[in-house]
């Protein structure tokens, strides 16, 4: 077969340009340090990669969910932990004024005590994490009705704020299924403790009246259900301190009441911590009767611990919270890796073979160069003479 | 006798000194392209009866012969054909290729800021700067979505553009073609005119790196050019325009019109069988029509599902989600030979069932048919009809061969925008929150929009892989197929080449050959000479 000297010449540099198009290529991508660097590189490896890489954005993001939420749990775990400190100081407090020794003006320092430990807890009901979102509600939950706990994550599987009504606000009252009072126009020196519940299974949320009837020497009560009208006990003997069972809850009334004088229970309704301290401030600073200081004191210290209860179960809350968190957030980290280490594989070049094919082609470009330049000189032309 | 002598060395000479002008036009020619090799054929020039004898009477050049064998010739064309069509969509989607290939400025990562922007709007809903942020990233998945559509419009104007620019050069190769016709037709008849024969088989191979053209010989030997489908180009002295005017059925954009006898005929791909043309519009209404349209089919669904997700929710006010972005309706345009007096209507239905595809509706006379154009598939069947998530209707009445095109995503691509909202109107709070401003429930839920099914049973980033895939599919397809038909194209060319191509060695072993005859040739006439002479001294005093 003939080659003709225009042939030749073509099919040679045809054959070159294609080697130098193919170190091009490998130059790029050694400067690259990427294999599939446009989608035609590797179709597959490009889709793979690119869900890689997004999947990779979302764990990113996942993370700094899981901080947000450990930094919001960990402010309320601190504001929870001072809020009991400042409770617990008010709780022993108020067992000290119950000691009968206590003078206006010893009271009355107290109550400014108490002053400064409500004012505190309304510091703390309006804490506020790193980002400076409210830890216990958005901005504003005190006057809403409800707060609801906000949550973070993609399927809002972290706590990353506390219920805070159900921290300060809605706690019960008395002994958290039922109050007792007296009323207010008893003429005696009585007064109705707080109560416990003996059966909780004959609970109803009737109110009760008890109404102490008979002479000095041989007091009786009587126990009316004032939901119902109906009349559970008439009559009965009674002294003080005699405990009074009525369908699971169980009073005592001491002191000396006068005949005629009428105690109440009804069900527990809520009270906020707030108002538990106001109640303790105002029956110090004012000047109740004896039986009137002591069944208010016993009062407010049965709200001081429901508002303990509540705080402590939030605390537990939160505690567990942030321990889930961090577990995620652990394996989250591990994902990371993972997900860094699988886009790379995909994406990434094998630098030490791409050097050894690109030095490879370089040598043969240089190999053909040389052939050429010997092989094309010479025609016969010019040997000829 | 001495005559006959000086007749048979002049002869020689003539002879051999045409050979040496024939070699020399070879050795001259010798990189011209498309130049075929010529050799001045000898012949002995016949025998005189003299004598009782036939005595030769010398050499004689019987022709000047071109190398050339049209079947080699036929073969290079029509690979060159193929080659020209090939790297012409090569081309074209390595630069549609290039578009795709930094992930960090693709639509998947601008869906993904969105996702962050609203994960973190979860984690600070009251935060001015949060909301702030996700309205600006929304923005920003717009702005991306246009650049995106802008570029595959641009290349598409491109396209366009060397479509009028190569129909023009069309036309001037046939006309070339058409006055060399004339030419040589007045000149065979003495001799055939070589150079005149190589320009043109040169301006035909010019052709059909254009479109692909039929080549008959005429007896006269003219040349007969037809397209690939038949339709003829240059028939004796009458030469057919072709012209790139305004599509019928989508005045956007342009198509080839071949000027005939009983009217003009629209070619399309298939019609004109290879050459740069048809690669071009093989790249423009294949590959890049599918690129705008998958593009504008992920714009519209993100738009939608966002919308959607957005209106679930309430703002900072307690007032429910306004729309976050603006998608442009699908576009329908009726064929400009459209007879009747109807109106086709689109409307969306399910955009799970979107296709990246634009859609041809038409009426025989009897019913409807929706042809999904991205793979031919038709629908018939009376109108509204629910096809791949649109209900197509229409109004008032139409005649029979009307037909509308339907492109419900190509404006998505480079119309879409995000509305202007204020941050405040972000909705991140579920409806019925107590404080508003506060709750993040949907943020939350506009943080999962894209990783829920929404295209093609998958999700929003996987469309989006599967868009990169398909133009890397398609581009490695175009270059396989560039690189085999460039090979088979060299290939031809190399065997064509064998017969007429110009060796240098060769030409010189000729030279020195015919030089050798010259000389040689010259003695003969000095021998005559001497002959003559020694006539003259012998005869003469």
């Amino acid at each position: 077969m003939r080659i003709p000297t225009l042939q030749a010449a073509r099919q040679w540099i045809e054959s070159l340009s294609q080697r130098q198009a193919e170190q091009a290529r490998l130059q790029d991508r050694i400067a690259s340090g990427l294999r599939v660097g446009k989608p035609s590189d590797d179709p597959a490896a490009a889709a793979a990669a690119e869900l890689a890489r997004s999947g990779l954005r979302q764990l990113e993001q996942e993370r700094r969910a899981a901080a947000v939420a450990s930094g919001a749990l960990e402010a309320a775990d601190a504001a929870l932990s001072r809020g009991i400190g400042v409770l617990q100081s008010v709780r022993e407090l108020l067992v000290g004024a119950g000691n009968g020794s206590y003078g206006p003006a010893e009271r009355q320092a107290l109550a400014v005590q108490l002053r400064g430990a409500r004012d505190d807890l309304l510091g703390l009901a309006n804490a506020t994490d790193p980002t400076g979102q409210g830890v216990f509600g958005p901005p504003g939950w005190q006057s809403a009705p409800a707060a609801p706990e906000r949550r973070a994550g993609r399927d809002g599987q972290w706590l990353a704020s506390l219920d805070g009504r159900a921290v300060f606000h809605d706690l019960p009252s008395g002994n958290g299924v039922f109050t007792t009072a007296s009323a207010p126009a008893n003429q005696g020196q009585g007064w109705i403790d707080v109560g416990t519940v003996v059966d909780a299974s004959r609970l109803t949320s009737h109110g009760y009246q008890v109404i102490l009837g008979g002479t000095p020497d041989a007091p009786t009560y009587s126990v009316q259900d004032t939901t119902t009208g109906a009349t559970l006990a008439a009559d009965q003997p009674w002294q003080p301190d005699k405990p009074l069972t009525i369908d699971g809850q169980q009073v005592r009334i001491g002191g000396t009441p006068a005949a005629g004088d009428r105690f109440t229970l009804a069900s527990a309704p809520t009270r906020s911590v707030f108002d538990t301290l106001q109640d303790a401030i105002a029956l110090l600073e004012g000047s109740p009767s004896p039986a009137a200081f002591h069944q208010g004191l016993q009062r407010t210290q049965a709200g001081l611990d429901r508002a303990l209860d509540a705080f402590g179960q939030a605390r537990t809350r939160a505690g567990e919270s942030l321990r889930q968190v961090g577990a995620a957030d652990d394996a989250l980290a591990q994902g990371e890796i993972a997900a860094e280490a699988h886009r790379s594989s995909l994406r990434d070049l094998d630098l030490a073979a791409a050097i050894g094919e690109w030095q490879s082609a370089q040598t043969s470009g240089e190999a053909a160069l040389r052939t050429y330049a010997t092989a094309q000189r010479r025609s016969l032309f010019d040997l000829l003479g | 006798m001495a005559d006959v002598l000086l007749n048979i060395g002049s002869r020689g000479l003539a002879a051999s000194h045409a050979a040496l002008a024939t070699v020399s036009h070879n050795v001259a020619n010798a990189s011209t392209p498309g130049y075929s090799r010529q050799e001045a054929v000898l012949a002995s020039a016949g025998g005189a009866f003299e004598g009782g004898r036939f005595f030769g009477r010398g050499v004689e050049v019987a022709e000047v012969r071109r190398s050339y064998d049209r079947f080699l010739a036929a073969a290079v064309q029509s690979a060159a054909s193929a080659s020209a069509a090939d790297a012409a969509r090569a081309d074209g989607l390595q630069q549609l290729d290039a578009l795709f290939a930094d992930a960090d400025l693709g639509l998947g990562a601008a869906l993904d800021d969105i996702t962050g922007a609203a994960a973190d709007l979860a984690s600070h809903p009251a935060d001015g700067a949060a909301r702030q942020v996700f309205l600006a990233r929304a923005a920003q998945f717009a702005d991306r979505v246009r650049t995106f559509g802008r570029q595959v419009e641009a290349m598409t104007r491109q396209a366009d553009a060397r479509l009028a620019n190569d129909a023009r050069s069309v036309n001037q190769h046939v006309e070339t073609v058409r006055s060399l016709n004339a030419v040589i037709a007045a000149r065979s008849t003495e001799a055939a005119p070589n150079d005149l024969l190589d320009a043109r088989d040169a301006a035909v191979q010019s052709l059909q790196a254009l479109m692909a053209v039929q080549v008959l010989r005429e007896p006269g030997g003219g040349y007969t050019l037809l397209a690939a489908s038949g339709q003829p180009l240059l028939v004796g002295p009458r030469a057919y325009q072709l012209e790139a005017a305004q599509d019928p059925a989508d005045p956007s954009r342009l198509a080839l019109r071949l000027a005939g006898d009983t009217g003009a005929r629209w070619l399309d791909a298939a019609d004109l069988g290879g050459g740069r043309l048809a690669g071009t519009l093989t790249l423009r209404d294949q590959d890049l029509a599918a690129a705008g349209d998958a593009l504008g089919r992920l714009a519209a669904a993100t738009a939608q599902a966002f919308n959607a997700a957005h209106a679930q929710g309430v703002d900072a006010a307690g007032a429910a989600g306004q729309p976050l972005f603006e998608v442009p309706a699908p576009a329908v345009r009726g064929h400009a030979e459209n007879r009747g007096a109807a109106a086709v209507g689109v409307a969306v239905t399910d955009a799970l069932q979107w296709r990246a595809s634009a859609y041809d509706v038409s009426w025989d006379g009897t019913e409807w048919s929706v042809c999904r154009l991205s793979d031919g598939q038709v629908r018939t069947g009376a109108l509204p009809l629910a096809v791949d998530g649109f209900s197509f209707s229409v109004a008032g009445s139409p005649q029979a061969g009307d037909r509308w095109r339907v492109q419900p995503f190509a404006a998505a691509a480079t119309g879409l925008a995000a509305r202007p909202l204020d941050a405040s109107q972000v909705a991140a709070g579920a409806p019925g929150a107590p404080v508003p401003a506060g709750d993040n429930r949907n943020a939350l839920a506009l943080a999962k929009v894209a990783n829920g099914v929404l295209l093609d049973g998958g999700s929003l980033p996987q469309a989006w892989a599967g868009l990169l895939a398909e133009v890397g599919h398609r581009t490695q397809a175009a270059e396989a197929a560039a690189d085999v038909s460039r090979r088979l194209q060299s290939d031809a060319q190399s065997r064509q080449q064998a017969l007429a191509g110009v060796d240098l060695d060769e030409e010189a072993a000729d030279l020195l050959r015919h030089q050798q005859v010259y000389q040689a040739c010259a003695r003969i006439v000095q021998a005559s000479q001497s002959l003559f002479e020694a006539l003259l001294s012998a005869t003469g005093r």
